[in-house]
């Protein structure tokens, strides 16, 4: 179904938002997505990946608490939604039976 | 810092466009991390990240504006709405636009590249730190008939000036001459002709050249010092270290110098080029009589008032010299920064560019941009009145001027931003042709330079800027009604206006192709003078000195293919070692040329009174000269002896008794810049002084040819390498500099017309779609199509008959004083100027056919139903 994609990136944006419950906005989900990931990424990325996948449906959000911490500004939470909870299965689903399937041997040219 | 902030302007930018709804939590978001990254990684580091990452925020998701909060964000509301609605006006008419794009592109890039030589010309040397201080000695003597300054002088007025005047912090001598060198390695010997450059070993003072081995003021310390260049090392001694190697020259008498120093290679900024430096002879007494004149430079204390220390002296050098031709002379010096403008004394150092010439490119690049900027407006203007109805709307809701000026320029200036990209890209991609056809590579990095990108971004943005600002104007003239009734269209208000425009772009077409028909004519005749030598069969040997020449002349004879073989100074077109000296009886310079019996004959000239050298009477190559007719005019106007017959009288020539055996007709040994001057022909005899062979070869099995003469050489004169071309090609070089300008002024002519041409289609598209009704209720009553077409065209016809009756006697102007530069010219003909109106008439028609013929055939119901 068009729409219901997911990117890559999107996927553990959208992983990190479930994994964080209450406690997600842009900031938490950055250091959560750096820390699996092992990779620097941009604040603006996140920013992009979230509002882009609240406008699918994906994500639902409201604005949250200020504090000093944040120069007074409020901050947004985002909650993944049913669509995306689903979506997230659907992906894990898809992979599992290709995993399935994947042969024993040993890749050609790889070394384990 | 108790209270360390973020970077102010990034957040400003945020505030300025990001959507209301959206700002709070980003700011908040933003500040978060900046604190986290503060104590982490400390200031510097976390306001770079702050600013990172709002240029990076600017996405789509910043953009979402939210309809009920337009408010909120009113300049970024504004703004984009000025771009949407200029490109959907440049979307809707696209041919207007992409015209508007190409000829701008064009234009701009046309005119950079003009721009970027100019530039490179005028940055010459500018890694010298104090070339302002540098003069060069130039003196004028008052009994010599040339007119003007020579930069040769007396060798011995170098110290004698830095003696004078304090003011004198350095001197140097330079020569400049391709000397043959000899070098022996491992029992092999290779010749090279390579150009050296004769200084003083103060040379370093001045001109800063950078010594990768020696020290400046170490390697001139014996007289057979020789300082080489790397490139130069390479080509003698291969990877072997330089120093310390020998290198034999012919220079006089000095036979073999030690490399002591090695230079880096002289840059191509620079306009002293060389290869090998080394000390020019010792100084003269100034009381001596023979010398080499030889430039001098000089380096002056700062503020030094050099008129003053010029008239300083030339009074004092009577003082100091008894040679009265030196104490007569007087001085003055010219700045190194204009020497390399300096056309009328010139020595063989610093090559001299004509500066008129180059004021012809920057007028050439500043008409194009003119044309290509004209044809912006013009096109803006007749897109900004078709759209006459928005305009009218936009008003009536109360859009007022300052609104409709902005909507313009935005308009304007998002197509020249456009056009940024491209014309640099065309700039890029054109210079490799244009570096090969000036034979001149651009030294200056542009692409990299911020500051030629800057201004080239600035000088769009204001064209952008001026063309936006007139169709606003005009738009703003006009009442409501006007708008409304959509009448604005075929209003005749800023015709006059739009006219002159395209009268002034055709105007300046025509002058440019009527310039550049004449160079073309010039150069064919200049090219055409020496084909009457056959000059492509006649082969001219460089300058040997030997002994054996007369032999090797007699050898090269045998060889069936050489018709005819000369032994001359004075091969035609270049090379020359004639001498010349000025002769008190004739009060003029009179130049001497050594020839032998063979001389006339190879070049095939006529003998037009008495008889040619002829072997027979070897008695007559004493005593007896051949004069050519300029001469012999010279001589029958001055008579000095009263004479009825006054070629047939013996004169004194150098201090010989001498008869006129025969008159040579006129022909040319120099280029056509220069007058046919007096000429004495002079027999060699049988041990003669000069150097160059000629040959007049049968073309046929050319190569093999070649090889046997090369063999006879080698076998007379071994020590002196065999060098030849020929002498169409000798004549070529005399031109290089017309022919170069001929072939860019031709490209320049030729974009030149086609953006007029662009501007031209884009006006006879506008008439068209003005008149469209009006040509459909004529049809309706009657009228052919030819009769429309005239109609259409009749306009566009006069305003380039107008720009013809402007163009003619500029164009004749101007070149009628480029024409000056020739001693022996084509003049402007009829025929030419017939030639260039016919074919601008021709090409406006093949422009603005395409639009005249499909309004003309339109079917009147199509468009009489729009009313």
């Amino acid at each position: 179904m068009k729409g219901s994609f997911l990117g890559e990136f999107e996927e553990v944006v959208l992983l990190a938002t479930w994994v964080l419950k209450d406690q997600a906005y842009a900031n938490t989900v950055r250091d959560e997505v750096s820390k699996h990931t092992q990779r620097d990424i941009n604040l603006s990325a996140i920013h992009s990946a979230l509002y882009r996948m609240e406008r699918k449906g994906f994500l639902t959000s409201e604005l949250g608490e200020a504090s000093a911490r944040r120069g007074g500004k409020r901050k947004r939470h985002f909650y993944v939604s049913t669509k995306g909870t689903e979506a997230l299965n659907e992906i894990k689903r898809i992979r599992e039976s290709f995993w399935q399937l994947v042969p024993a041997t040993p890749v050609k040219g790889g070394s384990i | 810092m108790n209270n360390p902030k973020p970077p102010k302007l990034p957040l400003i930018l945020l505030r300025l466009f990001c959507a209301r709804h959206r700002l709070e939590e980003l700011e908040g978001d933003l500040y978060e991390e900046f604190l986290e990254n503060l104590e982490k990684k400390g200031l510097s580091k976390a306001r770079r990240r702050y600013s990172w990452t709002i240029i990076r925020s600017f996405r789509r998701y910043i953009f979402e504006y939210q309809p009920q909060q337009y408010k909120l964000s009113y300049l970024s509301m504004m703004l984009r709405h000025y771009i949407k609605t200029a490109f959907r006006g440049i979307k809707s008419s696209k041919t207007l636009s992409l015209i508007n794009l190409t000829g701008l592109s064009v234009g701009i890039a046309s005119s950079l590249i003009i721009a970027l030589f100019v530039a490179d010309q005028y940055l010459l040397d500018d890694f010298i730190p104090d070339r302002a201080q540098i003069v060069r000695l130039e003196g004028q003597s008052d009994n010599s008939s040339t007119v003007g300054f020579s930069p040769l002088l007396h060798p011995g007025l170098g110290p004698a000036i830095s003696e004078l005047s304090p003011n004198v912090v350095s001197f140097t001598r330079m020569n400049k001459a391709d000397i043959n060198i000899r070098v022996e390695q491992e029992e092999e010997i290779s010749f090279f002709k390579e150009s050296f450059l004769f200084v003083d070993s103060s040379f370093f003072q001045m001109f800063p050249f950078e010594l990768l081995q020696g020290r400046p003021d170490k390697v001139f310390e014996s007289r057979r010092s020789i300082v080489i260049t790397e490139r130069m090392a390479r080509k003698l001694f291969g990877t072997e270290d330089p120093i310390g190697k020998t290198v034999n020259a012919s220079y006089h008498g000095r036979r073999s110098f030690v490399v002591t120093g090695i230079l880096k290679d002289i840059p191509a900024n620079s306009s002293i080029q060389f290869d090998l430096l080394s000390l020019a002879d010792k100084n003269y007494s100034l009381n001596s009589g023979a010398f080499g004149p030889i430039p001098i430079y000089l380096k002056l204390v700062p503020g030094t008032d050099r008129q003053a220390l010029a008239q300083l002296l030339s009074k004092e050098i009577a003082n100091l010299t008894e040679n009265q031709f030196i104490a007569r002379q007087r001085y003055r010096f010219t700045a190194f920064d204009d020497i390399k403008y300096d056309t009328e004394s010139t020595d063989r150092v610093i090559p001299a560019m004509n500066k008129s010439v180059i004021d012809l490119f920057v007028f050439l690049a500043i008409f194009i941009l003119l044309l290509a900027t004209i044809n912006y407006i013009n096109l803006s203007a007749a897109r900004a009145l078709q759209r006459g109805q928005e305009a009218g709307i936009r008003k009536v809701i109360g859009a007022g001027r300052g609104s409709f000026t902005t909507q313009f320029l935005t308009e304007s200036l998002l197509l020249c931003w456009l056009t940024f990209p491209v014309a640099i890209l065309l700039t890029h991609a054109c210079i490799p042709a244009f570096e090969n056809v000036l034979q001149k590579q651009l030294f200056n990095q542009y692409l990299t330079d911020p500051l030629f990108l800057v201004s080239v971004f600035g000088l769009v943005s204001l064209l952008g800027l001026i063309a936006g600002i007139y169709p606003s104007m005009i738009i703003f003239r006009f009442r409501f009604a006007d708008f409304l009734k959509g009448k604005i269209g075929s209003s005749q208000k800023g015709n006059w206006f739009r006219k002159g425009l395209v009268v002034f772009q055709f105007t300046i077409s025509i002058i440019l192709i009527l310039g550049t028909l004449m160079v073309e004519r010039q150069l064919k005749f200049v090219q055409n003078q020496t084909l009457a030598f056959q000059a492509e069969q006649i082969l001219v040997c460089d300058r040997a000195l030997s002994g054996k020449l007369t032999q090797l002349k007699n050898a090269l004879a045998d060889i069936p293919a050489v018709n005819k073989v000369s032994l001359t100074t004075s091969p035609p077109g270049g090379d020359n070692a004639y001498m010349y000296g000025f002769n008190k009886t004739f009060g003029e310079i009179l130049y001497w040329h050594e020839i032998d019996e063979d001389y006339i004959p190879l070049l095939k000239l006529n003998i037009v009174r008495g008889k040619a050298f002829d072997v027979e009477e070897k008695s007559s190559f004493d005593n007896q000269i051949l004069i050519n007719e300029t001469m012999a005019r010279l001589i029958e106007t001055i008579n000095p002896f009263n004479s009825d017959t006054p070629l047939d009288e013996l004169y004194t020539f150098n201090g010989e008794q001498l008869r006129i055996r025969g008159v040579v007709e006129d022909f040319h040994i120099q280029s056509l810049h220069e007058r046919i001057k007096p000429m004495i022909f002079q027999h060699g005899g049988s041990n003669p002084g000069a150097g160059n062979l000629m040959l007049r070869i049968t073309p046929a099995d050319m190569g093999n040819t070649m090889t046997r003469i090369r063999e006879s050489w080698q076998e007379f004169i071994p020590h002196s390498p065999f060098k030849a071309s020929f002498l169409d090609s000798q004549f070529e070089a005399l031109y290089t500099s017309e022919v170069r300008l001929g072939k860019i002024f031709g490209v320049f002519t030729f974009l030149a017309v086609l953006i007029s041409c662009m501007g031209l289609f884009g006006l006879s598209l506008h008439i068209a779609e003005v008149k469209t009704q009006e040509i459909g209720i004529r049809k309706v009553l009657g009228a052919s199509i030819s009769q429309i077409m005239s109609l259409l065209s009749g306009q566009i016809y006069l305003l380039i008959i107008v720009s013809a009756v402007i163009a003619s006697p500029i164009a004749w102007y101007f070149g009628d004083r480029w024409l000056q530069g020739f001693a022996y010219r084509q003049t402007f003909s009829v025929g030419t100027f017939a030639l260039t109106f016919f074919a601008a008439l021709v090409l406006a028609s093949l422009t603005t056919c395409w639009h005249t013929i499909k309004t003309a055939r339109i079917n009147p119901a199509d468009t009489l139903r729009n009313e």
